[in-house]
């Protein structure tokens, strides 16, 4: 009976301490109580966001928390959100939906602008666009700055480089257990922000668009923040080539950059002759910015414009202008007469028309060379390529003086015409119907 | 039996064990305690440097020497057991007329700091120091001036592993160290801006009222200013070497020294100064009374101001009727007059003043200083 009685015990034993075992291998995250944000060491000073030269972001920021007291070592991911106050944040949590389940609370709304502030019209709070698991939280200038000039409002206009208070807290939730999210306290700190500069504009005024000092349809783009040249491509119309600059639109008396000081156009001109079209390495001639007050207000013109598309360049540290003929969108042609040259541009059909892709070109093409196919860009045989079929492989053919007329599919089967004797050839490739006419001149 | 047994005693031992090793499994938790805050500026000591404390910055020396990048030291800022270990502080200056730093201009200091110093030595460019002391007072200023300086300090923290860092201003977002310091700034003069007329009214080239090179001359040096004569006076260039005396009556030169007296005793003069191949010709007139003049009346007649005891300040109250431009001019004629695009800045001949609100005004014409300027007081 002893023998029977220890035995009982010693399989309880084990039982229970297996069945312990399964129970551990799963551990349960205690609902969390409590998770604290730290102020940081800096809190108390002004945190201060600015850019490089060419306009992109330099700083950061690091929080610090303990992670919530889930009873046992976890994971969660952290997430920042910010407001104008602290006040906000608890305005902000009033005006989500009460939870079906207290004990499985919604988790926060991913963007903050759920809730609209009351006065402003702003976002009560904002969510910054990065999230980790480590409990030291450092944040890109850039993500924290833009959910802080959300809530504010704030834009290159109206920054001002003002200090701002923002209210920071942190969000804290294991994957996959919504129960175990948790919002830090809060703390406020003093932030100078940053705003991602964009390029700036010079606009086009004058017959194109109408004389309108307002409207800024027609404009050349900073190529790079802050570099001063700018760079724009339009069709104008024929008998409408005739225009300055301005810097800032509403005014004609200032921020003009024109031709000359008077108020008169100049009619561009090569080697003194008069022109209808632009070369297409472009002219280059002198821009006036103000001088001691004086806006200058010259426009460039060409008098007989036959129309057509414009490239033009305006650098203001050099105070040029390049006007160029703009360039057709073009279909590269690669194959035997090219040289199978993948980089090379000097054979491509341009557009008709813009936006009409249909693409024409004429091409000397000696016997036994006229193998190929299309690109619409270069550099990379496996990609853009228009040709006879899919397969990289030639699809013959018969040119005649009255045309033929064929498919094209994207692909890298060439065109080949065993026969050709050499001579001219037209070529029309119609991206719309997916067609190539070559014609034997 | 006893196999039994041990088997069982072998099973139960091993389940506890296993119990154990899963909670090793668990890891260890993310804590971070609560960090010590860096109250307020706690983080360095700003000290002005040594090299100007009490004395006077002279640009004009400061400027001489920069040929090799010479720098004004400005303070020494020393880092505290509060400052983090690896930031790297910058420093800017704001520099203002009065201790309210009304509309203060500001100036980034670079670090001068000398090799193995502790801290940092901050040091302005003399070139924009003085384009910071223009931008307050004006270009014609050109004696040692106090003015009220205050400091911010940046500290630049790298963030491990982070090509970005974090930067902050100690203090907080209005904090100034040293705030309410003055110091006293010897601005480098424009040469061939001004002239000055030492002894006029007993006072040095620096101090006199001075004449204005006249810009809308361009072919040749022509001055003018009004100046209070009450003893004889020459001429001196501001910024330059040029002295000049009187060669006969009308006609100054570089070769004499003696002094011009005023042809109709004390009093306030319109002189004009022009250059005349190796000589100067000056002209001398006598300004008894300065009016205002303008669409308030018509363009007829002057409403009269009165001067103060040396005739640098006129007062007088004007109703102004109507709206539109309006002038100064002296001895009710239109050879001498002042206007211009603010009150701020009259010159002689410049454009009309506008009023943009009829009434009466008490209206104040300062020719103390340059550039001359008045003001109007709704009475």
């Amino acid at each position: 009976m002893k023998n029977k009685l220890i035995i009982a015990s010693m399989a309880l034993l084990g039982t229970a301490g297996l069945t312990s075992c399964v129970a551990d291998t799963e551990p349960r995250l205690d609902k969390p109580t409590e998770f604290v944000l730290n102020m940081p060491a800096l809190g108390n000073q002004l945190y201060v966001f600015d850019a490089d030269a060419s306009g992109k972001s330099i700083n950061d920021i690091t929080f610090t928390v303990s992670q919530p007291n889930y009873g046992v070592a976890a994971t969660p991911v952290y997430s920042v959100q910010v407001a104008r106050s602290e006040a906000d944040f608890a305005k902000w949590d009033e005006e989500q939906k009460l939870p079906a389940d207290p004990d499985t609370p919604d988790a926060p709304e991913g963007d903050g602008t759920r809730a609209e502030g009351d006065y402003t019209g702003l976002p009560l709070t904002a969510m910054v666009d990065q999230t980790t698991t480590n409990a030291v939280i450092t944040l890109d200038g850039e993500k924290f700055c833009n959910a802080v000039n959300a809530v504010y409002g704030l834009t290159m206009e109206n920054v001002k480089d003002q200090p701002h208070p923002v209210a920071v807290r942190v969000y804290a939730e294991v994957e996959n257990a919504p129960y175990s999210g948790i919002w830090s306290n809060p703390i406020t700190i003093k932030v100078r922000s940053y705003i991602k500069p964009v390029p700036d504009k010079i606009y086009i005024i004058g017959a194109c668009q109408g004389w309108d000092i307002s409207k800024d349809a027609m404009y050349l783009e900073e190529t790079e923040i802050g570099n001063r040249i700018y760079v724009g491509d339009y069709t104008i119309p024929a008998g409408q080539f005739m225009f300055r600059f301005y810097d800032e639109l509403g005014s004609w008396d200032h921020f003009s950059i024109g031709s000359q000081v008077n108020d008169n156009p100049i009619d561009i001109t090569v080697n003194g002759e008069a022109i209808t079209e632009l070369p297409e390495d472009g002219i280059t001639l002198p821009c006036l910015q103000e001088v001691n007050g004086v806006n200058p207000k010259g426009s460039w013109n060409i008098p007989d414009w036959k129309g057509g598309k414009v490239h033009i360049e305006v650098n203001l540290n050099t105070n040029e202008v390049t006007f160029a003929a703009g360039q057709a969108k073009k279909i590269y042609v690669v194959g035997a007469f090219t040289g199978w040259d993948i980089n090379s541009n000097k054979f491509a059909l341009r557009e008709t028309e813009e936006g009409s892709d249909v693409y024409t070109g004429t091409f000397t093409i000696a016997a036994g060379d006229f193998n190929f196919r299309f690109y619409r860009s270069l550099g990379d045989w496996e990609t853009g390529s228009i040709g006879s079929q899919e397969p990289d492989a030639p699809l013959p053919i018969s040119v005649t003086s009255a045309g033929t007329t064929v498919p094209a599919v994207n692909g890298k089967g060439n065109w080949q015409d065993e026969g050709w004797a050499g001579g001219d050839c037209s070529v029309s490739l119609d991206l719309n119907t997916m067609q190539v006419t070559f014609v034997k001149l | 039996m006893k196999q039994y047994k041990i088997f069982l005693a072998a099973l139960a031992v091993v389940g506890l064990a296993s119990c154990q090793q899963d909670v090793g499994d668990l890891g260890i938790e993310q804590k971070n305690p609560k960090e010590t805050v860096i109250e307020g500026g706690s983080a360095v000591t700003v000290n002005i440097a040594e090299a100007i404390d009490g004395k006077t910055i002279d640009l004009p020396y400061y400027m001489s020497i920069n040929t090799v990048g010479f720098m004004v030291p400005v303070v020494n800022v020393v880092p505290s057991e509060n400052c983090p270990a690896d930031a790297e502080l910058s420093c800017v200056m704001e520099m203002a007329k009065d201790a309210a730093y009304t509309n203060a201009v500001q100036v980034a200091l670079a670090d001068n700091s000398a090799e193995g110093q502790t801290g940092y030595q901050f040091a302005a460019s003399p070139s924009e120091l003085n384009d910071a002391f223009k931008a307050l007072f004006s270009q014609y200023v050109v004696s040692a001036t106090p003015v009220y300086v205050r400091f911010a300090v940046y500290a630049d923290i790298p963030t491990e592993g982070l090509a970005t860092g974090t930067n902050v201003r100690f203090g907080g977002a209005d904090y100034w160290y040293l705030s309410d310091r003055q110091l006293q700034v010897l601005p480098v003069a424009i040469p061939g801006l001004m002239m000055g007329t030492p002894g006029a009214d007993g006072k040095d080239a620096a101090n006199s009222m001075k004449l204005v090179r006249n810009e809308g001359n361009t072919s040749i040096k022509e001055y003018n200013g009004l100046v209070y004569i009450t003893a004889p006076f020459t001429f001196e260039a501001i910024g330059s070497d040029l002295r000049l005396g009187m060669e006969s009556e009308g006609v100054a030169s570089a070769a004499s020294t003696t002094p011009i007296t005023a042809p109709s005793g004390a009093g306030l003069y319109y002189i004009n100064l022009k250059e005349d191949g190796d000589n100067w010709a000056y002209s001398l007139t006598r300004v008894d009374a300065i009016g205002c003049i303008g669409d308030f009346n018509n363009w007829a007649g002057d409403a009269a101001l009165t001067p103060n005891a040396d005739f640098t300040v006129w007062t007088g109250n004007v109703d102004f009727a109507k709206e539109g431009g309006w002038k100064f001019r002296m001895n009710g004629g239109w050879d001498i007059n002042l206007g211009g695009d603010t009150m701020s800045n009259l010159s002689f001949n410049g454009p009309n003043l506008p009023i943009e609100a009829t009434g009466t005004y008490k209206v104040t014409l300062d020719i103390s200083s340059l550039p001359y300027h008045c003001t109007l007081e709704a009475l």
